[in-house]
């Protein structure tokens, strides 16, 4: 059996009897960089559960449906601000080095050696476990397109966790 | 019109059922998406690919395994469920 497998039948006797993978029949087209990845500006995307612990809400990861929430993580944030939350894996861990999981003070070190343009103002942070995807889809995620647009961002790089 | 993205992703599997634009595919723990707690160098190897496959024009749903070794079986355990 593999890792798949295994999971949904353990999401499926815990959580959701009916739960199965989202899946899609095309692939996303690609969106070309519309510069020099030295000349753009890059966002992170994390699926870490990171939030602001003093001025945010944490994920909820009691919840059997998962939290398809998001939060902001302005870009400058002192790493000992954020907090992880997250059923999936061990938070201590990446606790101790966010760059594990959530690399956004390697991306402004890359930034100061030029290797990008700048960093987003802004990065975005999702907790993984989402077994009812559908307002994930159509909200939340659409909402931090929405905003990445924003911010003028030319480049998301997604970090699961 | 969107914006270019990449992901990373540590299940090829899953991945191949949502179909991302553009992925590149680590056989790292979940939790140590970029390598191992102060493994700055691997961290940092791992971001540049970002940049470096983001840049490239590649077919739609793409996923690109990344050559990088992981040091004992705390991934094989966490996909037997058997270590967190």
């Amino acid at each position: 059996m593999n890792f798949l497998d295994r999971e949904k039948e353990f999401i499926r006797a815990k959580v959701l009897p009916n739960f199965d993978w989202a899946r899609f029949d095309l692939p996303t087209e690609p969106m070309p960089l519309a510069k020099a990845v030295q000349a753009c500006r890059v966002a992170l995307v994390t699926t870490s559960g990171a939030y602001l612990a003093a001025d945010q809400e944490r994920f909820d990861t009691k919840s059997p449906l998962g939290d398809d929430s998001f939060r902001v993580i302005p870009k400058g944030i002192d790493p000992g601000a954020i907090a992880l939350a997250h059923p999936g894996y061990d938070t201590r861990r990446a606790k101790e080095d966010l760059d594990t999981v959530f690399p956004y003070q390697l991306l402004n070190k890359l930034a100061t050696q030029g290797m990008i343009g700048d960093v987003s103002p802004r990065h975005y942070s999702f907790m993984g476990f989402v077994p009812s995807p559908e307002r994930l889809i159509w909200r939340s995620a659409p909402e931090v397109g929405r905003l990445l647009r924003e911010d003028g961002v030319d480049l998301v790089i997604l970090v699961p966790s | 019109m969107g914006i270019a993205t990449i992901s990373l992703t540590l299940v090829r599997e899953m991945t191949e059922l949502v179909k991302p634009s553009k992925a590149l595919y680590l056989k790292h723990p979940f939790g140590l998406t970029l390598g191992g707690v102060g493994d700055s160098a691997t961290h940092e190897a791992v971001l540049k690919e970002c940049l470096r496959y983001a840049a490239q024009t590649l077919p739609a749903g793409s996923i690109v395994e990344l050559p990088y070794v992981w040091k004992d079986d705390l991934r094989e355990r966490q996909l037997r469920k058997e270590a967190h």
